[in-house]
């Protein structure tokens, strides 16, 4: 479970979020959904915990949170491969057999069979996306906040990539931050609106 | 063919100066120009064992210097990054660069007398900001995006500087490398002009006292080698073992 309890950050003496609270059950997905600008990576970030610098608290049941970014920050120096598998060596998680099939199973379900010797450079925004979201899911977290995770990639292939999330994280907890109203109400179980600066959230739909 | 690449573009470079000057030796006496063919043909006549001496001289002093520019640069790069004050020492590293070597050169002579150590002070002086603000301009490269990226991977901050800081300075250290040796060997020449008794510099001086061009422009051509050689071992090293860490394109 996840508990945002009267978050406010103030950021250049501006508030970006304001008193913000709200909570999130284990196995749902549930989407903020708010216009560009308006300050979604900076909650991710603060509930993510990379952002510490705020006043209120963010409260997670389970020890495995992971992140995926807007951008998908691949390193320009690693392959697709190295690039995936990067996390386990700083998890301590060690490459094992049944690591590889899970491995092969999402970069085949991901369409990314071949590339994986390629360099970022060599690969679409869309796979690069694709490239972050496994290097994520095969440290098998328990709960993810994705930022704008799909923004690159067409809505069938977006499809597929949740599903196959479902699939292999059947109880996993997602977290999304998006800006389209259709992805959020086609993944979600649950949708916020998030409000422009300064940043607060209400319930819409309940998918 | 991969490994002759590198070699074409400093042979056409120094094929197109040896023609300029070629043709500018044809419109002026050989006494101001003389031809590339002529000064070269002198060329068994000048390489003598004290000739080679002169030149372990420099060759030393340019390396002294450049090791503890290099050293120094990017200490004082990394230092800036870290402690956030890279427009103060970029502005401070500014006004390095613009003293005149030879005021500075001749301060050098004045301080520790003439010897190895006034050349050696001087490459240090003129080269290290260089250095230094090409380091402080890679490492603000750093996209803080990928921080977060290793940081929500439990990274450390070994790994923040292992991962991400490191392979963004290895082009900084290619660049710096050429022109910190560039830069190394031409104030180098200026301070044995100055305050040597041997090396190349303290050659070209003696030469052009007598207005011997055809040794003045002999020693030109031997730095130009050298320069030319050190740029092709540099590139050698950074592409054969560092290349993934350069941006495509």
């Amino acid at each position: 479970m996840l508990k945002a309890t009267r978050i406010t950050k103030i950021f250049n003496r501006q508030t970006i979020i304001d008193n913000l609270s709200f909570s999130v059950e284990t196995g749902e997905t549930v989407t903020l959904m708010a216009p560009s600008g308006s300050g979604k990576t900076t909650l991710i970030s603060i509930l993510a915990g990379i952002d510490r610098e705020f006043s209120g608290a963010v409260t997670i049941t389970g020890h495995r949170p992971g992140v995926v970014f807007q951008d998908p920050g691949l390193f320009w120096y690693k392959t697709v491969k190295e690039n995936i598998v990067y996390p386990l060596g700083l998890k301590k998680i060690a490459w094992c057999s049944k690591m590889e099939a899970r491995y092969r199973e999402w970069i085949a379900a991901a369409g990314l069979a071949g590339f994986e010797d390629h360099y970022p450079h060599q690969i679409s925004r869309g796979m690069k996306q694709k490239s972050a979201i496994i290097r994520t899911f095969l440290c098998n977290p328990d709960l993810v906040f994705m930022d704008e995770p799909f923004s690159a990639m067409d809505q069938a292939s977006a499809r597929s990539i949740v599903d196959h999330i479902r699939i292999l994280h059947p109880h996993i907890t997602l977290v999304l931050a998006s800006h389209s109203l259709g992805q959020a109400t086609g993944f979600s179980n649950r949708v916020f609106e998030v409000t422009k600066t300064p940043m607060s959230v209400f319930e819409i739909t309940t998918p | 063919m991969t490994f002759f690449k590198p070699l074409v573009s400093p042979l056409v470079s120094l094929g197109i100066v040896m023609l300029l000057w070629g043709v500018g030796s044809l419109f002026f006496d050989p006494f101001v120009l003389p031809s590339p063919l002529e000064t070269l043909g002198r060329a068994n006549l000048l390489c003598t064992p004290e000739f080679f001496e002169h030149l372990s001289f420099t060759l030393g002093r340019v390396m002294t210097g450049f090791v503890l520019s290099f050293a120094l640069g990017t200490l004082v790069g990394i230092i800036a990054h870290v402690l956030k004050i890279t427009a103060w020492v970029e502005a401070l590293m500014m006004m390095l660069q613009v003293l005149p070597g030879l005021i500075v050169g001749v301060i050098f002579l004045l301080m520790v007398g003439v010897g190895s150590v006034a050349p050696v002070l001087l490459v240090v002086t003129m080269t290290t900001p260089l250095i230094a603000i090409n380091t402080a301009a890679a490492l603000a490269k750093a996209d803080p995006l990928m921080e977060g990226v290793i940081r929500s991977f439990n990274g450390t901050r070994m790994d923040v500087i292992k991962d991400l800081y490191i392979p963004l300075l290895v082009p900084a250290m290619r660049a710096n490398a050429g022109m910190g040796t560039t830069m190394a060997m031409k104030v180098a020449l200026l301070g044995e002009f100055i305050a040597a008794e041997n090396g190349l510099g303290f050659l070209i001086n003696v030469a052009r006292i007598y207005f011997n061009m055809q040794e003045v422009l002999f020693y030109v051509v031997v730095i130009l080698l050298f320069v030319l050689v050190v740029q092709l071992v540099i590139s050698a090293v950074f592409m054969g073992c560092f290349k993934k860490y350069f941006y495509p394109g």
